[in-house]
């Protein structure tokens, strides 16, 4: 076999399938969480110390509009993960894992994650 | 006991795979517990959310969790470096950072739940 073999590795000019967005989806989602989640346990350490620190928090919380937004953010991650998560246990089992009911399957992970987004800003500002 | 299921975990992809797959379902689970009581218990006064730290099924569970969250971060980190970072010295650094900060996370939740 030829050693020099023709490769097309500029990924920003192939049209991916949903399945791929929904897959790197879940990876980004998933690192994002896990950074998300240590900062909030350093959080939850210091504003359980004491009622002035809890108290401290919930005020920044409360009053600032990049707070809420970070945690909107981090509730957005956190669903799509979760919907990509069922997505991918659903696919373990043998289920949706033909082309169409693959992207079928993807495009509903990603509508869900959408849906726990829109969740997350009623639940935060409204 | 736990270091030969951990060797089996670690020495074998099947099992690193069905790992992977419970510790996931398990932080769904999870997390859909945490945002169930965020909606139904008031939790806005440092005295509900300390109750709820204080009591001992929310202990058991999130330590018991947070575990298991950690060794699957430690997974995905090593899956991750395995296809990004292509360099050794980096790849071990990357590991290392993902084994370390998972390792403390564990250690402020337990600290904070049991301390």
């Amino acid at each position: 076999m030829k050693k020099e073999r023709p490769m097309n590795l500029a990924i920003n000019t192939i049209a991916l399938p949903a399945t791929a967005y929904a897959s790197i989806l879940h990876r980004v989602s998933g690192v994002i969480v896990w950074v998300a989640m240590i900062v909030a346990i350093v959080i939850s350490y210091f504003a359980l110390k004491s009622e002035t620190n809890f108290n401290e928090v919930s005020s920044v919380l409360e009053s600032y509009f990049i707070a809420k937004f970070v945690v909107w953010g981090f509730l957005t991650v956190l669903g799509y993960y979760c919907a990509g998560t069922v997505k991918h246990i659903i696919q373990d089992f043998g289920y949706c894992e033909e082309l169409k009911s693959g992207k079928m399957i993807s495009l509903v992970a990603i509508a869900v994650g959408i849906l726990l987004s829109l969740l997350a800003i009623w639940w935060i500002w409204l | 006991m736990v270091d030969l299921v951990m060797m089996n975990i670690l020495k074998s992809g099947s099992n690193q795979w069905i790992f992977q797959r419970l510790s996931n379902a398990c932080i769904v689970a999870y997390s859909a517990c945490l945002i169930c009581l965020l909606c139904t218990v008031d939790l806005s006064s440092f005295s509900a959310v300390s109750n709820l730290f204080h009591s001992t099924w929310f202990k058991v569970i999130t330590s018991l969790c947070v575990i298991f969250f950690a060794f699957n971060s430690v997974l995905a980190g090593w899956q991750i470096a395995g296809d990004y970072v292509k360099q050794k010295t980096l790849n071990k650094l990357f590991n290392m950072i993902c084994m370390t900060a998972s390792a403390v996370s564990v250690v402020i939740i337990l600290a904070t739940l049991w301390g």
